[in-house]
């Protein structure tokens, strides 16, 4: 007598593989994801110089994503046993970008907070307004020029 | 919907006091959540400390990006320049 047996519930996710260790990678980097979204994230622990104490603070800009996909089938290849097969992946990617921003500086005579400039950034982006405003510049004053020369 | 997208909120961190000084310090977080795909956005910026002296008095000081400040300030003369470049044309022409 030939026994045929369906497979399990348990078994068919077996044949899938467990998504399990996948979904706790996905959850663990999810959760250390989200910690960006605490004060902690923002202000450094108190540094002590002397009778100073000053506390970093930067911008913490984080961006993370996260896909899963499962699949898979069965086939009965004779009357007795049946196959099945199954597979799943999954991918993501994030950045965390942290700027400085101020310093906290407390002293003997009271708390000031000192911002932090970076002045790399701000040359980047006054060469890049130059160029913009040099590139309209002469976008505008071309079809002037064309006129002159047709008449 | 929108609110489960997108979250504003300012945190206040724990007081740290310092010979009898407390400071607390504050952040804002922008958090964005992707509808389709896990993941999402986080913007968290410092944005003042509240001092409570020895005497009771609080006072309140704003962090300000300075940099923030002047990339924008540039962003805005490059549009303000361009558009009067594009007026100052259209008045000769």
């Amino acid at each position: 007598m030939a026994d045929i047996s369906t497979p399990s519930p348990k078994s068919q996710r077996n044949q899938l593989g467990d998504p399990s260790p996948a979904m706790n990678t996905v959850q663990t980097t999810l959760d250390k994801f989200l910690t960006a979204a605490n004060v902690e994230a923002v202000y450094g622990p108190p540094i002590s110089q002397g009778e100073n104490m000053v506390i970093p603070a930067a911008e913490v800009l984080s961006v993370a994503a996260f896909g899963l996909g499962l699949g898979g089938g069965s086939q009965s290849s004779t009357e007795t046993e049946n196959t099945g097969g199954g597979g799943g992946g999954g991918g993501g990617g994030g950045r965390v970008l942290a700027r400085p921003v101020a310093a906290i500086i407390m002293s003997p005579t009271g708390v000031r907070v000192e911002p932090i400039v970076d002045v790399t950034k701000i040359v980047l982006a006054v060469f890049t307004t130059l160029g913009f405003m040099a590139a309209m510049f002469t976008r505008m004053a071309k079809p002037g020029q064309r006129l002159k020369l047709n008449d | 919907m929108l609110t489960s997208l997108l979250r504003i909120e300012t945190l206040t961190g724990q007081p740290i006091k310092v010979k009898g000084t407390q400071l607390r310090v504050r952040s804002q977080v922008v958090q964005l959540r992707l509808p389709v795909i896990s993941g999402g956005l986080i913007w968290n910026r410092p944005v003042a400390v509240l001092v409570r002296a020895v005497d009771g008095r609080d006072q309140l000081l704003p962090i300000s990006d300075l940099t923030r400040t002047a990339v924008l300030a540039l962003l805005v003369l490059s549009l303000a320049v361009t558009f009067l470049l594009m007026l100052f044309r259209r008045k000769i022409n």
